[in-house]
């Protein structure tokens, strides 16, 4: 059983429920957002987790604005952020890196690939 | 006598109108009751089913179960949705199984049998489906689709045979959006950079070549789905041979290889300022120190866009650094040119 907690930041039912059931497989406990507005309160509120899984789009407050609020929060600040976006949109991925985004998945993704991507930075951490 | 009939006749109108308008609120009431409790239970179908499939479709993507559920014939329409949008969301491994989980539930069968059907959500539900499954059987049947009137039907055929047999189905699909005008130019780029470059590149390149002048600017939008080793040789061709300031436009858009520079070159004295435009970026990106002359000489020209690009074009040439870029100002004797350069230094912070 892994003792990290990973915040997903999704507005769309299906795609949440399908990543926090592939993040329960895996042993790790997920909290999950379904907008802006609730992201802001589990920042707020919230111990830092060991890893964010954002949306870009999302209702009240976008994926760049949650960028800023968790680089501007003490205690989150240096939680690993890992943006979904969908392929069109590629043109966000440079912007969420330089936002202060650590990696991006791109939709569609591979389960497999995202499982790997979220344990290269679980694995660095303390 | 005649004011008691006549009074007696209103009290029977009045009666019997109070009886209708309480049977009709009755009848009201009845209704909405219904369309709650019809709301409430489809509400509750959809949470079981919800409940049901979403864990297995989310197990299938790592093993299917070795035993699944019964879907009711009024779930079919659910299932479909649920499956469609887990494949888009999906790539790899997950995908295969989740396919093998619907062909497990009959949804083949059960696709194939909504693409019959009258409503149209059902169709597009079906196709979309069978697209997804891309079985080898259904070749025919998307054939059949990408003829049809409905452009949406016929664009989903579309991908589902870049799905099935992606090589024989590229030729089909680019004679096809050339002659439909009701095709959205981004789905069928999208089709065709899912299918791959490796499948894209050789029949695009052979209708292309064949393509008469004037459906050329049909295929612009697709350029980037193609290798672009292969691209940059048929830019050069159609850059040597077309006039349509169209073409000529999306080639030098896309131009990156130095052998087109000479068309380039010719190109910056276009009689459309447009394809003036678009050839000053092209020297921007592939010019030599030699372009210099020729940039220079466009920041004179009469329409502004021109004059910025061969302003931004000169910044970027090889060899021009800010000690360059002075002695080039000083020299210049037109003031629209002085200018233009100065507001391209001042913006690639180069004062």
């Amino acid at each position: 059983m892994n003792s990290h907690t990973v915040v997903v930041v999704e507005d769309d039912e299906v795609i949440a429920y399908l990543l926090e059931f592939i993040l329960k497989r895996e042993g790790y406990e997920a909290v999950r957002a379904k907008d802006g507005r609730e992201a802001l309160d589990l920042i707020q509120t919230l111990p830092a987790p060991s890893l964010v899984l954002l949306d870009v789009m999302l209702p009240y407050s976008d994926g760049f604005q949650l960028i800023q609020a968790i680089r501007a929060n003490p205690a989150w600040r240096d939680v690993p952020i890992v943006m979904l976006t969908v392929k069109s949109h590629e043109q966000d991925i440079v912007r969420a890196l330089d936002s202060g985004a650590n990696d991006y998945i791109l939709k569609p993704f591979q389960p497999n690939e995202l499982l790997a991507r979220i344990r290269r930075f679980l694995k660095v951490m303390p | 006598m005649d004011y008691a009939a006549h009074s007696d006749l209103l009290l029977r109108l009045a009666w019997w109108g109070g009886i209708g308008a309480l049977a009709l609120t009755f009848l009201l009431l009845t209704q909405g009751v219904l369309l709650r409790a019809q709301l409430m239970l489809r509400q509750r179908r959809e949470r079981r089913f919800n409940e049901t499939w979403r864990p297995i479709m989310a197990q299938a993507l790592f093993e299917i179960p070795d035993s699944l559920p019964r879907l009711p014939a009024r779930s079919i329409r659910q299932f479909l949705q649920l499956w469609i949008h887990l494949m888009e969301l999906l790539r790899g491994e997950g995908t295969r199984n989740l396919t093998r989980l619907a062909v497990a539930c009959g949804m083949d069968r059960a696709a194939r049998a909504c693409v019959e059907k009258r409503s149209m959500t059902d169709r597009v539900l079906g196709l979309l489906a069978l697209t997804h499954m891309a079985q080898e059987r259904d070749w025919e049947l998307m054939l059949d689709h990408l003829g049809q009137e409905n452009p949406l039907l016929s664009q989903i055929a579309a991908r589902g045979l870049t799905h099935i047999r992606p090589r024989e189905a590229i030729p089909l699909i680019l004679a096809q959006s050339v002659q439909r005008k009701d095709w959205s130019s981004v789905r069928i780029a999208n089709i065709l950079e899912e299918a791959g470059p490796d499948a894209v590149t050789a029949p695009f390149l052979q209708f292309a070549t064949q393509l008469p002048s004037e459906q050329i600017p049909l295929l612009l939008p697709y350029l980037h789905t193609i290798h672009e080793t292969e691209l940059q040789p048929l830019l050069f061709y159609w850059l040597q041979t077309e006039q349509s300031p169209e073409v000529l436009v999306g080639c030098l858009k896309a131009v990156r290889d130095p052998l087109a520079l000479p068309a380039v070159r010719r190109l910056a004295g276009h009689a459309d300022w447009a394809v003036r435009v678009h050839a000053a970026s092209a020297l921007g990106r592939i010019g030599l120190e030699e372009d210099r002359a020729r940039l220079v000489a466009l920041l004179s020209d009469r329409e502004w866009w021109v004059r910025y690009r061969a302003a931004q074009a000169l910044v970027s040439l090889p060899g021009m650094n800010a000690v360059a870029l002075r002695a080039l100002q000083a020299g210049l004797t037109d003031p629209y040119g002085r200018d233009i350069l100065a507001q391209v230094s001042v913006e690639r912070g180069l004062v």
